[in-house]
């Protein structure tokens, strides 16, 4: 009976963007932190997952959405900017950090809000 | 929540019709209770018409249809009862691993706390609702 | 615990980051130091950064977190240009010839140095922020 609330396409698609979220605030940390190391090369969540959850939706089939798997990889198309073969580009990471804060603040909130409102409705309170 | 009109007229089966209604209006209590949940109310709309299937049907039909009733009834809730269970099972883990000092996730351990929350709240919520239909269900005497 | 992600490796960019601060602060302070404890000129001295690989902790996170990196000062190597020569005659330190060794210090090179030190230590320190906000964000998901 709780698959009626916990295996929606909407909440398990929030749970795994959130997921992908996290992954890439410590990519990005990690990009961030090595911002002077030579030879280093920037890291983000694998580049099909965003396309991969677009096809997962549009199936139609829960289980898809819910064998998602988001991971980090090298990020294959940046290229060197220093001489010393650094790929990570300071402002590009700190646009790349906001971005990510945004639909991390975002799939919390829903996610957090649409439980506490599936609350309301079972216990005839208002949470 | 829909009217029940008690017929008062030959005994036994204004009493049958009475508890037939009964299980009717449970049926109707479920759906409003657990919009989402379509397989319960099913399975309790399946109920009212385990019970007395006409009214012309004896007193011993009525007691042999109880015992069956129990058992679909039974079915559905204790898988109900697993699940919530098992979401706390789930939580409890991820709890423990985390203090243990394994590297699990922050925003999985609180999803999954607020899930076990949801649950339990559903399952606190059935269980009033069963028990206030039980008691007037009694209370209906006989 | 994780409960803070990312702060591990921003952390060790802090500390890295002041290493290289704190040499540089060195190499400044010693750019004229013409006979130093060797009884050389002082020599330039530069921080090598190295992406130390996170280890695993225990395995339940569902989130791999392979190919996560923090950054170490691991080696504080001498610069091995030359030093500078000044025709300083009168100098203590001259030679036969009249020349004096100054440290191979560069200030535009230390000044360039520690603005792109500085400037990693604050891009550091807001993901830091960033990070814990986040943090709280979660913890008060119910609310």
């Amino acid at each position: 009976m709780l698959e009626a609330i916990y295996a929606r396409e909407s909440y398990v698609a929030l749970k795994k963007t959130l997921d992908a979220a996290v992954l890439r605030h410590q990519a990005i940390s990690s990009n961030l932190a090595n911002l002077e190391t030579p030879n280093y090369k920037r890291i983000d969540v694998n580049a099909d997952f965003d396309a991969r959850l677009e096809k997962a939706l549009s199936s139609g089939d829960v289980s898809k959405l819910a064998s998602l798997r988001p991971r980090i990889e090298v990020d294959s198309t940046a290229v060197p900017d220093a001489l010393n073969g650094n790929t990570v580009k300071m402002e590009e990471e700190l646009l790349h950090l906001q971005r990510n804060t945004l639909t991390h603040t975002f799939a919390l909130q829903v996610l957090g809000r649409s439980l506490n409102k599936i609350k309301s409705a079972i216990t005839g309170r208002v949470q | 929540m829909q009217s029940v009109s008690l017929n008062t007229s030959p005994l036994s089966t204004s009493m049958m019709e009475a508890h037939l209604a009964k299980a009717e209006a449970m049926g109707a209590m479920a759906d409003q209770m657990n919009a989402m949940g379509g397989q319960f109310s099913q399975q309790l709309s399946q109920l009212g018409q385990v019970g007395p299937g006409s009214p012309a049907a004896t007193p011993a039909s009525v007691t042999q249809a109880q015992p069956a009733a129990e058992g679909v009834f039974d079915n559905v809730l204790g898988k109900f009862v697993h699940e919530v269970n098992d979401k706390h099972v789930q939580m409890g883990n991820s709890l423990h691993a985390m203090l243990a000092g394994e590297n699990v996730p922050l925003h999985q351990v609180m999803t999954e706390f607020q899930e076990a929350g949801v649950a339990f709240a559903m399952m606190v919520e059935l269980r009033n609702k069963l028990l206030e239909s039980y008691k007037e269900l009694m209370s209906m005497g006989l | 615990m994780d409960l803070i992600p990312g702060l591990q490796s921003s952390a060790s960019a802090l500390h890295a980051e002041r290493i290289r601060m704190e040499v540089i602060s060195q190499n400044i302070a010693n750019a004229n130091t013409t006979k130093a404890e060797n009884g050389e000129p002082y020599r330039r001295q530069l921080v090598h950064f190295d992406s130390i690989l996170r280890k695993h902790m225990g395995r339940k996170s569902d989130l791999p977190n392979n190919n996560l990196s923090e950054v170490r000062a691991t080696k504080i190597i001498e610069d091995s240009r030359p030093f500078r020569e000044v025709h300083q005659p009168g100098h203590p330190d001259a030679d036969e010839n009249g020349m004096v060794k100054y440290p191979n210090v560069h200030i535009h090179e230390e000044m360039a140095d520690l603005i792109s030190a500085s400037r990693a230590y604050e891009a550091n320190m807001a993901v830091i922020r960033t990070s814990r906000t986040l943090a709280m964000q979660t913890i008060n998901m119910g609310k």
